[in-house]
Order: structure tokens, then C-alpha cells, then sequence
């Protein structure tokens, strides 16, 4: 890794997981205090930088573009939100020990599948495998009958599609429509109390710059030039004795329980999972971030996944009819304009400007024009 | 090398690729046709033939990319090679150069010939240890010598020229370390110099592998060939010296559709 990047990386950890909580903990009236809601908003944001993390890696690595993500951030998510309603027990609306959506809908016991998720070892199982386990027979099926390109996008949309309409459904057991809400506590602590939203907001920090480190560690190793290799030339790659199959499966389940992981981190801090999360829609959303952060670089897809929901939520709040337009201008914006997002485009004018002042300092030398930044993928 | 097993079912002890009554069907059209082919241990082939005689599905068959209706295709002495997958042939030491180049643009130069080096294991979890020892360093610095691009090792292979791609590409089938190496049409869109250069590269590397090579360019042939085949209609027209081949009968009539006219129509 190099010393730039450790030292970026030791910068924004310290901001994001220790300065900004110390900051929560001041006094409102501070000047460097930071509120719940801000500190929560954060926190959804950080999740999302998991799952794009692993989508870049999938994406921006090996060039595969998956637009079924919100699939593997959504089993995580109702993995974590299952134990949390069970974790209400009696004390919800109906007080009974089943959660109120399956009172509401006449379930009279607890469905069969429900009952592993009383455990709390089991749930942090299940949300890193449930994910990785249903990505690898997804990917299996897929690469092994060599499904590339914008035909497995198809499918992993169709993917989306499908999941979406199953967890809609009042028959799964999964809350219908409104999916899973009114958590109360997780692992006993009270879920309407900052400090257990700061605790949640430190680990998804934590949590997402060890995946940034993972993924890190996955493109500095051979195994990572591989990755290069099969978006540069799959056929090269076969030939070269190596089975495309394997690391874009290997990769796919990494990207799938990075986003599972996400998933359960978001669950608790935002308080609620529907199947509106799962769908077509949020998924191609995951895709502008890491698009228009910048694919291949990984720090492009974290600011990627910070940026584009930052500006989500003040236009959503400010202007609520401009972010659709907005969406749809950014993702056309980073096709024709900016192929290499934001880290790209900033890249290109440091670049400028250290060209412009090298001529001024140096007027004698004539700086040849050459193409800057890494090649675009 | 596996010395040759004492049960040997292949008639050729010597042989290093041997195809028997191999018919490839695309959708009723035979692109080879109960073709026989075998070649011997460290021999230098040139294949030659007229568009569709199925010269390019020849080494699909050999490297895996397609499977054939029916027949039998052995590597070395006695390696089945039909059930097998193409990186697995890849990893049995069969090398394939495509025609157009294809080498990984994003990586630099020396990167694209460490991932071919010859490995005991490609896989995944091999990939994600370190292991960059000194002799492996050496053999992609000593490739690299041959291919004559040490000089851009730290270049991204998409910055290279056409020629330097191809020689790239021949470097990484170099650095595979097969024992049977198949090359498809290598000169195709080449300057003279740079022909003649991979030819001299195409005879150094025979000196210890099996080389087969595609070729249109008639005296790219003659500059490298020792042992023609001649492909007509998915089948062997016939076989034999450089000189013979060209001026056989059957070979004009495949390639100009007449019969004892022009007997430079293959020069």
C-alpha cells in the first residue's frame, strides 16, 4: 500500500470513528458538536460505503457488473432485523411474543425459520453466510455457464426484481410490504438512547475501513492482477491456465457478504427494512455511487457511496422533486463526462494544474501533453 | 516431461499432439471433417489452407475452446484432452497466441507475464498468498529479454505498439512454459522488419518446444517452415516439405481452383 494512501486512510478513520462520536458527546450548544441525527445519518452512509466497497472490487476490478446488490445488503439487513423483533418479545404493540406483523396477519406460532434468529451468534452468522452462501449459488450458476457481460446484469436484475416481489409477500413471514420496524433493543442495549447509536455508528466505522483493508489486501495480491486481467481479456485469462469462473465467484461472494454486512449495520440505525430496499431501483442506485465516485480505486466507490447520499438527502429534504433529475443527470454525467468519477475527474485537474504552474515556473520547458490517471476500466 | 507410461494406447511413442478422426460440427457445417493430425516432439509446423479449411478450429480443438462431435485428441503420450477445460490443457503446457493480440492493457508489462508464469496451482487461495520469490523474478526478467521488451516492463501494456503487443503475448506463452505452443497467423499486420524478427523469435522458441503455427503469408513461411499441412475442407490435403507443398497439384487447385496454372500461386 502506499504511504499515501496509509496516511489517508489513518486521517479519515480518525475523523469518521473517533472524532466525529467525541464530537456527539459534546454539549449541543459547542461549536464542534455534532447532533444524533447527523451522527445517524452518517452512519447509514457508512454502511452504504461497505456494500460499494465490494461492489467496486466486483465492478471496478473485475468487470462485472452486478445490478442485483440490494439483494445481498437486504438479506443481511433482515437477518439482523429478524433478531431485533424477536428480541421485542412481549413487550410490542399486540403483546404478544410474535412480532406484531404476524399477529396482524394471524400467524398463530412462530415460522419454523424464525427460530434460529432468537440466537444472537446464529444472527451474526447468518449475516455475513446467508448472503455469501445464496451470492455463491447465484455466481456458481451464472459464471459457470459463462454468463458475462450485460447478460449477467440482466439477470442479476431479474435477480432484484424477483427478490423484491418475494419479500413482498404477506406468505413469507418477512413483514409484507412494511417489512421489519419498531425495533426496540440490540443485544439488550435500548436502541432509542444515542449512546447505543454512537456504539453502532463507531462499529459500522470500524467495520467498513477493515473492509477497506480487506479489499485492499484482495487487489495487492496476485489474485487481485487477476481481477484486472479478466476485465482486461477473460479469454487471455483462461488460456493463461487461470478459471475466470473461479475468482469472479470468489470475488461475487466476497461483494455479497461485504453487502450483507452493510445490510445488518443498516437495519438497527435506521430502524426499519423493507423490501423497497431490495428492489431494482436501489440497486442501480448502488451502482451510480460506486460510478460516480469512480470505479477501480476503491476509495472512489467510498466517496462515491458518502457524496452521492449526502446530496440525496439535502435535495430530498430541500428540493424533493429535483432527485430523480438529479440521479439520472449524475449517472449520464459520469457516463459521457466523467468515466472515471469524481476521483477521476479530480485526478485530471490536479494534473492540469500542476502542468500549468510547472510551465510558469519553468517557461523554457515545453511539458509535453500526455494522458494522465490510471486508464479508465 | 512424464516419461512415456509402458501402456501406451497411442500408436506414436513420440508423438506430442495426436488428433484422430476428429469431426467438428457447426450446426451442419464440418468445419473439419475426420481430419488426422499429429505432430511430433519439438517440431516447428506451419498450417496453411484457404478461409473456412478450418485451421483456426484446429487449435480450438487442441486448446479446448471447442469440442468435437467425435474422435480423439491426445497430448503428449497418452492425456485425453476432450473431457478437459481450457485452463486445465493450459496447465498440461499448451500455450495458444490468439491472432489478434490480447494482453491485459491495464496491467503493466511485467505484470501481464507474472500472472502467465507457470504455476503448480492458478487457483484462488494460491493467488491470494505472496510468493514472489527471486526465481520467479529471474524467469520473467530472462522472458522478457527474449520478447526483447525489458525495456518496458514497467509500461502499461496498452501503451504498447501492434508488434509490441504481439511479441508480449508471445512472451506470456513463453513464460507458461508449454510444451506445445499453438500460434495463430503471428505476422498479420506486421511490418517486414518486425516479421522477420518474430520469425527468428518462432525458431528459438522451437529449438525446445512443439510449435504449430497458422500462417497466410507465404514467405513467412518459407522463411520459418520445415513441415507443411495443408488443410482443405476441415481435412489433411497433404503434408510434407515446404518446397513439395508448393508445388503440388492438388494444393494449386484448393487455392486458385485450377489445375497446373500459375505455379507461383502459393509463392
Amino acid at each position: 500500500m502506499p504511504k499515501r494512501e496509509i496516511t489517508a486512510l489513518a486521517i479519515a478513520g480518525f475523523v469518521l470513528a473517533v472524532a466525529l462520536p467525541v464530537c456527539n458527546m459534546l454539549p449541543a450548544g459547542s461549536p464542534f458538536a455534532v447532533s444524533n441525527f447527523t451522527l445517524n445519518l452518517f452512519g447509514k452512509f457508512l454502511t452504504y460505503a461497505i456494500l460499494a466497497l465490494g461492489l467496486d472490487l466486483l465492478w471496478g476490478y473485475a468487470g462485472v457488473l452486478s445490478l442485483g446488490h440490494g439483494v445481498f445488503f437486504g438479506l443481511g439487513a433482515y437477518a439482523m432485523g429478524m433478531h431485533l423483533m424477536l428480541e421485542i418479545g412481549s413487550k410490542s404493540v399486540y403483546q404478544s411474543s410474535l412480532p406484531d406483523f404476524m399477529v396482524w396477519n394471524q400467524v398463530k406460532t412462530l415460522p419454523l425459520f424464525w427460530w434460529p434468529f432468537h440466537s444472537g451468534a446464529f444472527t451474526l452468522l447468518a449475516i455475513v453466510l446467508v448472503p455469501a452462501l445464496f451470492g455463491f449459488a447465484f455466481g456458481y450458476l451464472a459464471f459457470r455457464s459463462r454468463i458475462r457481460g450485460v447478460y449477467f446484469s440482466i439477470i442479476t436484475q431479474a435477480l432484484a426484481l424477483s427478490a423484491w416481489l418475494v419479500f413482498n409477500r404477506n406468505e413469507m413471514n418477512l413483514g409484507g410490504t412494511n417489512g421489519l420496524a419498531d425495533f426496540k433493543t440490540i443485544f439488550g442495549f435500548p436502541l432509542n438512547q444515542p449512546a447505543t447509536q454512537r456504539g453502532l455508528y463507531v462499529l459500522t466505522a470500524v467495520v467498513l475501513i477493515g473492509a477497506y483493508l480487506l479489499c485492499r489486501w484482495i487487489t495487492l495480491t496476485r489474485a487481485g492482477k487477476v481481477l484486472v486481467a479478466i476485465r482486461d481479456s477473460e479469454t487471455r485469462v483462461l488460456f493463461s491456465g487461470y478459471s475466470p469462473a473461479a475468482y469472479k465467484l470468489f470475488v461475487f461472494v466476497v461483494s455479497a457478504a461485504l453487502a450483507g454486512i452493510a445490510g445488518a449495520l443498516y437495519a438497527p440505525q435506521v430502524g426499519i427494512i423493507t423490501p423497497a430496499k431490495i428492489g431494482v431501483l436501489p440497486s442501480i442506485e448502488m451502482v451510480v455511487w460506486v460510478a460516480a465516485g469512480g470505479r477501480g480505486t476503491l476509495y472512489g466507490a467510498v466517496l462515491g457511496a458518502f457524496g452521492v447520499n449526502w446530496i440525496q438527502s439535502w435535495l430530498t429534504t430541500s428540493y424533493p422533486d429535483l432527485w430523480l433529475l438529479f440521479l439520472g443527470g449524475l449517472f449520464m454525467g459520469a457516463v459521457l463526462f466523467f468515466p472515471d468519477g469524481i476521483v477521476g475527474a479530480l485526478g485530471r485537474l490536479g494534473a492540469r494544474v500542476r502542468r500549468v504552474v510547472s510551465r510558469r515556473t519553468d517557461p523554457a520547458v515545453s511539458t509535453p501533453s500526455v494522458s494522465l490517471g490510471r486508464p479508465t476500466p | 516431461m512424464t516419461p512415456p507410461a509402458a501402456t501406451a494406447p497411442v500408436t506414436h511413442a513420440t508423438s506430442i499432439i495426436y488428433l484422430e478422426d476428429v469431426t467438428v460440427n457447426y450446426d451442419g457445417f464440418k468445419a473439419l471433417s475426420r481430419l488426422n493430425f499429429f505432430m511430433e516432439r519439438r517440431e516447428l509446423r506451419v498450417v496453411i489452407g484457404p478461409n473456412g479449411a478450418g485451421k483456426t478450429t484446429l487449435l480450438d480443438v487442441i486448446s479446448g475452446r471447442v469440442k468435437p462431435e467425435s474422435g480423439r485428441v491426445i497430448f503428449g503420450h497418452s492425456t485425453d484432452l476432450l473431457p478437459l477445460r481450457e485452463n486445465q490443457i493450459a496447465q498440461l503446457g499448451v500455450g495458444r497466441k490468439f491472432q489478434t493480440p490480447s494482453v491485459f492493457v491495464n496491467l503493466t508489462v511485467w505484470d501481464n507475464v507474472e500472472l502467465s508464469l507457470r504455476r503448480a496451482s492458478k487457483g484462488v487461495f494460491a493467488a491470494l498468498r505472496r510468493t514472489e520469490a527471486r526465481e520467479e523474478r529471474d524467469r520473467i526478467a530472462q522472458t522478457l529479454q527474449t520478447v526483447k521488451l525489458e525495456a518496458k516492463a514497467e509500461s502499461m501494456a496498452g501503451a504498447l505498439s501492434h508488434g509490441e503487443k504481439q511479441w508480449l503475448e508471445i512472451g506470456m506463452v513463453i513464460a507458461q512454459d508449454p510444451e506445445l505452443l499453438l500460434v495463430d497467423e503471428p505476422v498479420a499486420g506486421m511490418t517486414d522488419e518486425e516479421t522477420a524478427r518474430t520469425g527468428e523469435l518462432l525458431e528459438s522458441i522451437a529449438a525446445d518446444r512443439s510449435v504449430l503455427v497458422i500462417e497466410h503469408d507465404m514467405e513467412f513461411v518459407r522463411q520459418i517452415a520445415r513441415q507443411v499441412t495443408v488443410l482443405h475442407q476441415g481435412t489433411v490435403l497433404c503434408e510434407g516439405p515446404v518446397e513439395q507443398v508448393q508445388n503440388d497439384p492438388r494444393v494449386l487447385e484448393v487455392y486458385l481452383g485450377r489445375k497446373r496454372e500459375g505455379a507461383d500461386a502459393v509463392h
